[in-house]
């Protein structure tokens, strides 16, 4: 479970942050270069109004607590956690195995994590993804002719 | 105008090509399916297809994202009626007297009212797009580099009403998206700009990249399980979908309102289809003589909606084709699509490419005419599909991002950077803050820091050459009242109810 006023605050102060950073890099880019715009100029601006734009935000979400009462579930943060996980697995494995293996375990594992519990709905799902990588080799491979590992 | 209505013609010869019509039936289908199913917006369809459809032609693959976009406004209408479940924002409105008539067992009647009034205002919003956009961008054939740098300048502007509720979030959004966009070789002195040290970073982001992630990914990690289920399904007899001239002529008045308001409000940046389908209801109640019908199933409270937001959909086309600016989240990740396949959309893209725009434009109307006969067949499938479960559905959806956005450069770091951003997407979603500034400053960041950048190199850094042409001048100022527009309009409300207050 987790707040969203938190996770407000939280992202603001990282933005706040990263504004900086980027000021910072743009004036090791050069800023003016012979009395010209330089490859720092914008990113030194962008990253004026980050700092400036976040550090509004963060006082607004400090000053106001309309906010407090919303949460975001633990079940929603680990959807999002472990497709994530899936997806970083997928590309980690789709060198040694092959993309089409590695997406088949993909997809049902996404089953799985959106709702396919039960052995009959895993199978299904496991079906589906069978037929679903015959049909991305098709459309990859055979139509558009990438070359897959 | 003759001319224009030649090319027209040329174009609808050169999209009847196979491959043309292969794309344009590929896309509208899914954008059946998308606009069908609830939780998938027309924007997310697009931006998920984008890295499919890019191995196309480039023709093709903006001929199947525009069927991607129009086929999604045909088919938010089909659930809208059959399960009162809007597929998305822009079928609500159809909800209300299409789920209404479809109780009272006139399923098929709505239905075939539903697709006839697509068909009439898609067909409106093709011809005043045809006549408009040439126009529009003849006009703005004369823009130099000055004004194009005010055109994108008053494009980034456009924040304050594609931003969302929330000014300041939307503003972030934006200055992260010109941020992202300056990752990469700097175009002109050529230094590496926050590339982490990586090689895969040193072309910048790719566009569909972050559209995938923020859009489609962020989309689903979104989706409250279960959202897509439902039971009572309404019957329906294929024989009634068929169009029926007597109550399509009924709805005349609706039709034509609705065609013209749906485009007009699709014009407008930030307004959208959801936008127009909602003033055009109003109209068409407003216009009424026995309003009292309206909510409880009237025919003309499916005709308007519809016809409006197909109208609009092509009204947003107008800005994106003629100048260059995207209007709604839909053409701003049609626009990076263009980008992708080496095209700058804006007036000279109907000097370079003529081939291409009137090409394109046939597509539109073929597309639109197919999918009567589209929609009609694959009814009784699209009403079934919103019962997909997530479980099924998002596991393809996914596999299909993941070989798309590999496809493109070849590349796993692209898959894990599109995972990146569909978090980074789901963050956002949950904290308010709007994507479509984001993308905007992703497409158009670029474009401006380059403009910026060779003018004052081309005047020694002189910034006065901002302000010698009179249209640049206004677009400026076009820009600072569109910036300043939330606080304004909260100046106004503030002074309207202070005396009633009082």
């Amino acid at each position: 479970m987790l707040r969203v006023r938190t996770l407000d605050l939280a992202v603001s102060a990282m933005l706040f942050l990263l504004g900086f950073y980027i000021i910072a890099s743009g004036i090791g880019f050069g800023v003016i270069d012979s009395g010209t715009p330089g490859a720092g100029f914008f990113p030194v601006i962008v990253g004026a109004g980050i700092v400036l734009f976040s550090g509004i935000n963060c006082l607004k979400v400090l000053r106001q607590n309309a906010m407090l009462s919303e949460i975001i579930g633990t079940t929603e943060i680990m959807r999002v956690v472990l497709t994530s996980i899936a997806l970083i697995a997928f590309c980690g494995l789709a060198s040694p195995l092959g993309m089409l293996v590695s997406g088949f375990g993909l997809m049902v594992t996404i089953a799985i994590i959106f709702g396919a519990r039960t052995p009959d709905m895993i199978g299904r799902a496991a079906l589906a993804a069978a037929v679903m990588s015959g049909v991305l080799y098709l459309i990859f491979v055979k139509f558009l002719a990438v070359a897959l590992p | 105008m003759l001319e224009t209505w030649g090319l027209l013609l040329n174009g609808i010869a050169a999209a009847s090509s196979p491959t043309i019509l292969i794309a344009v039936a590929f896309g509208a289908v899914v954008g059946l399916f998308i606009g069908a199913l609830p939780g998938l917006g027309p924007t997310a369809g697009v931006a998920i297809l984008l890295p499919l459809v890019i191995g196309f032609d480039g023709t093709a693959a903006v001929a199947a994202l525009g069927g991607v976009y129009y086929g999604s406004q045909y088919g938010g209408g089909v659930t809208a009626i059959l399960l009162g479940i809007p597929g998305d924002s822009a079928a609500t409105m159809t909800v209300i007297d299409g789920y209404a008539l479809a109780k009272r067992g006139e399923a098929g009647a709505a239905l075939g009212i539903s697709i006839a009034a697509s068909f009439i205002g898609g067909l409106v919003g093709l011809i005043l797009l045809t006549t408009f956009a040439t126009t529009i961008a003849s006009a703005a054939i004369a823009f130099g580099p000055v004004e194009m740098t005010a055109v994108m300048v008053f494009a980034l502007s456009l924040v304050s009403v594609l931003g969302g509720k929330d000014p300041i979030k939307g503003l972030l959004g934006l200055c992260l998206g010109l941020w992202l966009g300056t990752v990469g070789l700097d175009p002109i002195v050529g230094i590496p700009r926050f590339d982490l040290g990586s090689a895969h970073l040193f072309d910048g982001i790719e566009f569909s990249i972050l559209a995938v992630g923020l859009f489609g990914l962020a989309e689903m990690y979104n989706t409250h399980l279960g959202e897509a289920e439902g039971e009572n399904q309404i019957r329906f007899r294929m024989r009634d979908l068929l169009p029926q001239p007597r109550k399509i002529i009924r709805c005349w008045r609706e039709l034509g309102t609705g065609s013209v308001i749906g485009f007009i409000v699709g014009v407008l940046p930030g307004a959208g289809a959801t936008a127009a389908t909602m003033i055009t209801y109003a109209v068409a109640k407003r216009m009424a003589k026995d309003p009292e019908r309206f909510g409880n199933g009237a025919y003309e409270g499916v005709a308007a909606p519809e016809a409006a937001n197909n109208a609009a959909s092509y009204g947003s086309m107008i800005p994106m084709f003629a100048l260059g600016i995207p209007g709604s989240g839909t053409t701003a990740v049609l626009l990076g699509g263009l980008l992708m396949i080496g095209l700058q959309p804006g007036p000279m893209l109907f000097q370079t490419q003529p081939d291409f725009v009137w090409t394109i434009f046939g597509s539109f109307y073929i597309g639109n005419l197919a999918l009567v006969a589209i929609t009609i067949l694959l009814t009784p499938l699209l009403a079934s599909c919103a019962f997909v479960k997530p479980g099924y559905l998002f596991p393809a959806v996914i596999a299909i991002v993941a070989f798309g956005i590999y496809s493109i450069n070849y590349s796993m770091f692209d898959v894990m950077l599109a995972m990146a951003f569909g978090v980074i997407g789901y963050v956002m979603m949950k904290l308010g803050y709007p994507p479509v500034p984001l993308i905007l400053g992703l497409i158009l960041g670029p474009i401006l820091e380059r403009g910026i950048r060779r003018t004052l190199v081309g005047t020694n850094g002189d910034p006065s050459v901002f302000f010698q042409s009179p249209i640049a001048v206004v677009l400026f100022l076009a820009s600072a009242v569109m910036l300043f527009w939330p606080l304004i309009r909260k100046q106004i409300r503030n002074q309207r109810a202070r005396p009633a207050t009082n």
